[in-house]
């Protein structure tokens, strides 16, 4: 869980915009993953995502806990998706090239999305150093060599494995934080 | 256990557990760096319009309302050629202007009421972070920037307000 979520929720309450932009910044890759995952085209991705957003925001009142509301953003989007899924093929509104992915998605990958999403939010809280250094081996898929990591990272190839330790544990505690502990 | 000992069993103990730690950091790395599905950034555009919901409800108190002006009226011009047999004034185009910021509606009337489609610009860029107050309503924009609404009314008041914007165009003639 995002340890300053509680704090901004409050602030949110409390009627200050800065926070509720702050919210948006944080989770809006999420939101859009949601709906662009559940098959809907960016055009209306965009829109299930702001009525998300906006029901959000009409019921702030009512949620009860901050801590929930990735997991009530995961599953609100997913629902209107859907919905607005079905409401796009009854209509006869998709082109024939389009593809017709089943909207709903199983559990296990919305679960994963919630992981995947407190995973990018730990890289983006590590320093830039260990954010390319982590993001280099793991996300590019061997795309740069060793060579060209050190040369931009600037240390000595030698240093890469020391440095990925070092990173390694930094992000284990940040995933420690935001609640994604082994245990 | 001497003190040497203990120190070498509580450094190894101490290795074991970050081990275990970056093991699992590295599990979840593997598990999102291998993912098929990707991951998708909203359009700064989209972000611009959910970061304006708060200001459905709220007005800007500390922004002054500042008025703006008709720049452009269709109904000011000579009668067109009638296009698709629409008869003389059923559609309006209007341009309303506030400094750099305009917002330019087309009004069309249909048999029993009338559909507006508006888009707010400054220095000739579509702009999302306005919310646009209509009467009772309070619209966000949509994709590409649209506000459209329907309405058995014209709108005699508008307002265009943005975290530091409020713009009031009045009066306007029907």
């Amino acid at each position: 869980m995002i340890p300053e979520l509680r704090v901004l929720w409050k602030r949110v309450l409390a009627g200050d915009a800065a926070a509720w932009r702050k919210l948006v910044d944080s989770y809006s890759a999420l939101v859009f993953t949601v709906a662009r995952r559940a098959g809907l085209t960016e055009a209306d991705a965009q829109d299930c995502a702001q009525d998300v957003w906006l029901t959000l925001y009409r019921s702030k009142r009512s949620l009860k806990d901050p801590q929930a509301i990735p997991a009530w953003l995961i599953r609100t989007t997913h629902r209107r998706a859907i919905a607005l899924s079905l409401r796009s093929r009854r209509a006869g509104m998709r082109h024939d090239d389009e593809q017709l992915a089943d909207p709903k998605l199983p559990d296990h990958e919305l679960l994963q999305l919630e992981r995947e999403f407190l995973v990018r939010e730990a890289l983006k809280r590590l320093d830039p150093r260990c954010r390319l250094l982590v993001k280099s081996l793991y996300f590019d898929k061997g795309q740069t060599s060793y060579k060209q990591l050190s040369t931009a990272i600037g240390i000595s190839p030698n240093g890469l494995g020391p440095l990925r330790s070092r990173c390694l544990s930094k992000l284990a505690k940040i995933l420690k934080e935001l609640g994604l502990s082994e245990d | 256990m001497d003190a040497r000992k203990l120190k070498t069993h509580g450094a190894r103990n101490h290795r074991s557990t970050a081990s275990v730690k970056t093991h699992h950091s590295l599990r979840l790395l593997r598990e999102v760096g291998n993912s098929p599905q990707a991951w998708f950034e909203p359009s700064p555009a989209s972000a611009a319009r959910w970061k304006a919901i708060p200001l459905i409800e709220k007005v800007t108190e500390r922004t002054r309302p500042r008025s703006g002006r008709v720049a452009f009226d269709s109904w000011d011009m000579a009668p067109a050629v009638a296009l698709r047999n629409i008869a003389d004034g059923h559609i309006r185009r209007l341009e309303l202007k506030a400094g750099r910021v305009s917002l330019e509606i087309v009004a069309e009337r249909t048999q029993d009421h009338w559909e507006f489609v508006g888009r707010i610009y400054a220095n000739n860029e579509i702009q999302n972070s306005y919310v646009l107050k209509v009467g009772r309503f309070n619209l966000l924009p949509r994709t590409n920037g649209f506000y459209h609404w329907s309405s058995t009314s014209v709108p005699r008041n508008l307002r265009v307000v943005s975290y530091r914007n409020n713009l009031v165009f009045g009066g306007i003639q029907w």
